[in-house]
């Protein structure tokens, strides 16, 4: 994310020195990270919502760009500028339709375009697991004129709330994959903050058993540290199985049977690494 | 040879570090693969998680009754603890990284517990 910090600096355009500070503060994040290609990872899905995060790389950019957003294994190349959407340049998909949307320069007196550009976006981005962007030379779209639309704009017309935060990953994890749990506890401290299913026996176990499980699960392994789940085949009677996560201060307690375990385990890798 | 069958079952698939054949009754690792990196005091910690995760008779870590299998995720590993059915202190303790697939790796776990707990 670096290459846009010296464009920022020199454009005379930019006069909020508060909202200039806010970026350059963006720019110079340590938290990046990159994959292959030097593609920056923006967005985990839901961390922050994939289209807030496109929004905000559109909000970044002041001179004129090519932005590359990657959306799993689809690619979406927009034109950007002076902090505006002005257009896309290129969908890599075979998405029917597309033709109307690529080489057209955003505005509010083209109403289809606008809705169908969004809808496109919105798509690809519902169950994108991972969203990177490339940040390019500037491509041929329309006129210097034209100068698309700003990001707030967007947000109003495509409904995207940009204050949006995603949720705990305690929260992300339980939502994901209430469907394979018999119950549930999701706890804060020691308080509910939400459940599901049968808990009967699962608060049973969450108030007698746990807080001895724990000072013996940490004795064995003192240098446990950070998120941990901890999952039991088969001990409430039958298949019926119980695992305990924690994440700083939140916890989850929760039923569910050995046939979901590996899904079980892969979206807590997802949700926490 | 026990190391063999374990050799075996950690070159099979990747991402599994060590495969380590315990007695809970001792609380003792008693073979490990031959090119496992853990060092000593990693190899007890293991086994001391192993009997805290499954549990016993008197004593189920969580719930009414001991595990046959428990599992432990951490940000940079997944621990897996198998115990075998016919004798319940013969426990498979194994380290493997967090993306190794769980499922494929348990239906060659057990029947490999199973034979070296029996002897066979």
């Amino acid at each position: 994310m670096t290459g846009n910090v010296s464009n920022t600096s020199r454009t005379a355009g930019v006069t909020d020195l508060t909202a200039l500070a806010t970026k350059l503060a963006a720019l110079i994040s340590e938290d990046d990270v990159f994959v292959a290609g030097g593609k920056r990872v923006i967005s985990h899905g839901d961390d922050p919502p994939a289209m807030v995060a496109i929004l905000r790389e559109v909000d970044n950019t002041v001179l004129e760009r090519t932005l590359e957003f990657g959306l799993d294994d689809v690619t979406v190349s927009i034109s950007a500028a002076g902090r505006r959407l002005r257009g896309v340049v290129a969908i890599d998909s075979d998405m029917p339709g597309k033709d109307k949307i690529i080489g057209h320069i955003l505005s509010q007196e083209e109403p289809d375009l606008l809705k169908a550009t969004g809808a496109m976006l919105n798509d690809f981005c519902a169950n994108a697991k991972r969203i990177t962007v490339l940040s390019g030379p500037p491509q041929m779209l329309g006129s210097s004129a034209e100068k698309g639309l700003s990001v707030a704009t967007l947000a109003e017309v495509w409904q995207v709330n940009m204050d949006a935060r995603a949720a705990p990953p305690m929260e992300r994890f339980l939502t994901a994959n209430k469907d394979k749990m018999i119950g549930h506890l999701y706890m804060s401290g020691n308080d509910v903050i939400g459940s599901s299913g049968d808990t009967a026996r699962l608060q049973e176990v969450w108030d007698t058993q746990i807080d001895m499980f724990r000072k013996r699960h940490k004795a064995a392994q003192p240098k446990l540290d950070g998120p941990v789940l901890v999952c039991l085949d088969a001990v409430l009677g039958g298949q019926t199985s119980v695992a305990v996560g924690s994440f700083g201060k939140e916890s989850c307690l929760f039923s569910y049977l050995p046939i979901d375990l590996p899904d079980l385990i892969s979206s807590w890798n997802a949700v926490t690494s | 040879m026990v190391v063999d069958d374990l050799d075996a079952l950690q070159g099979k698939f990747e991402g599994i570090e060590t495969v380590a054949f315990a007695d809970l009754s001792t609380q003792m690792i008693l073979v490990t693969n031959s090119n496992s990196n853990q060092r000593r005091e990693a190899l007890e910690m293991l086994c001391a998680e192993a009997t805290v995760a499954l549990g016993s008779a008197d004593k189920p870590a969580l719930g009414d009754t001991p595990s046959p299998a428990a599992f432990v995720a951490t940000k940079n590993q997944l621990r897996i603890f198998l115990r075998a059915p016919g004798e319940p202190s013969d426990v498979l303790c194994c380290v493997c990284k967090p993306d190794v697939d769980v499922a494929s790796f348990l239906s060659d776990a057990k029947p490999c517990l199973a034979k070296i707990s029996s002897g066979t």
